[in-house]
């Protein structure tokens, strides 16, 4: 299983490893996914743009051209 | 959406961060009367128009969550941190507002119900008969040591939101972690309240979609990977986990439906795991978790189930 390589934990202050629950010593590190995987269609009473896979851009920030794959 | 159209209604989305900034919001009371009214990209949401409403994913991250609010050369934590808080309580009375303007309307998933505790879910799920996993909830090392002597392996996860930790091109998920003797030997006598429950030897795991008393189950074999043995969600996407329809028991069914009454919930995404021994055990409930992911591969088209409930409501709304 991929442990924490980046040491997130290991990089908390003493104090901020007194107040972290157990799971907060084993985070998985992922690249950030920032990969568009779909347009959803325009329509003139709706929000218009792209669903991203990481869910983090909200709809009508992601305009932009769409990406292979 | 398309759903919605394609039977012939009419909708639009507001996102949360609509209101952080993204759209035009203007709010006016003037002689006891009450106006609300969102306009982005020209377009003026109907907020007259609407017939009912279904609350997803408001608002992922605020955008005073995201960036330095302080100068960085002021190098000061705890103003900071004071400034966010506020910002955030802000952020959040306006977003419970804006709900409350729709109070009237039929709702499917509302805010108040939109996240539960896990803790009282899981006693709630015992009540109404179903199997759950062991658990305890310990600061303690020893009592952890003899909980792990007793049921084995354990697993923990947060007690609250699953969530990942963004830093550059790198974020740190907070996935379900199994724990053996050798890692609890490592931890400190005491720690930070933390969830454990017994790792239960699964078959398979299932995912259920409910809503309007309907199961809609998909049986997910993510035991055979190494990958996704313990989180099915660390999805090993070059060598993707089998999913395939599956039925429920009545008897389960029937104790699920009485969670679900119990927790008044009209829709919900149900975890279970079917274990080695025959157990099926119930993990979790989410009011506005995923069901794409279950309606596509098991050809369920839960989209146009949930737009024509969505229209049922809103022809009820209508009626005097």
């Amino acid at each position: 299983m991929e442990k924490d390589p980046e040491g997130l934990f290991a990089r908390l202050s003493p104090e901020g490893q007194e107040l972290s629950p157990v799971i907060y010593r084993h985070l998985h590190p992922r690249a950030t996914r920032a990969t568009v995987l779909r347009m959803v269609e325009s329509r003139p009473y709706r929000a218009t743009g792209y669903v991203c896979g990481n869910f983090r851009k909200p709809i009508s920030r992601c305009l932009g051209p769409d990406e292979p794959g | 959406m398309d759903w919605l159209e394609a039977l012939g209604g009419r909708c639009a989305r507001l996102n949360g961060d609509d209101i952080e900034g993204r759209a035009a919001l203007c709010f006016e009371v003037a002689d006891g009367e009450v106006s609300l009214g969102f306009t982005a990209g020209g377009f003026e949401l109907p907020v007259s128009e609407i017939g009912a409403v279904w609350f997803r994913r408001w608002l992922y991250e605020r955008r005073h969550e995201r960036v330095d609010l302080l100068d960085p050369a002021a190098d000061n934590h705890t103003l900071h941190h004071q400034l966010r808080r506020h910002l955030g309580l802000e952020s959040r009375r306006l977003s419970d507002f804006i709900y409350s303007r729709f109070d009237h309307l039929p709702w499917l998933s509302h805010p108040r119900r939109s996240s539960l505790n896990k803790l009282d879910v899981l006693q709630r799920a015992a009540r109404a008969g179903l199997a759950t996993p062991a658990t305890l909830v310990t600061t303690e090392r020893e009592a952890l040591h003899r909980f792990c002597a007793e049921r084995g392996t354990v697993i923990t996860k947060p007690i609250g939101e699953v969530d990942a930790f963004v830093e550059g091109e790198v974020s740190h998920f907070l996935f379900t972690t199994a724990l053996g003797l050798p890692e609890i030997d490592a931890l400190p006598e005491r720690f930070a309240p933390s969830l454990f429950q017994e790792m239960v030897d699964k078959v398979y795991e299932l995912r259920v979609f409910y809503q309007a008393g309907e199961f809609h189950a998909m049986a997910i074999f993510s035991q055979n990977d190494e990958q996704t043995r313990v989180d099915f969600r660390q999805y090993n996407r070059r060598r993707p986990n089998r999913n395939v329809p599956y039925r429920l028991a009545p008897e389960l069914a029937a104790r699920l439906r009485g969670l679900m009454d119990d927790l008044a919930l009209e829709t919900g995404s149900i975890d279970l795991m079917v274990a080695r021994d025959g157990r099926e055990v119930f993990l979790e409930v989410n009011p506005v978790g995923q069901f794409g992911m279950v309606s596509r591969p098991c050809n369920y088209r839960l989209e146009r189930k949930v737009a024509e409930l969505l229209l049922r409501k809103e022809d009820d709304g209508k009626r005097p």
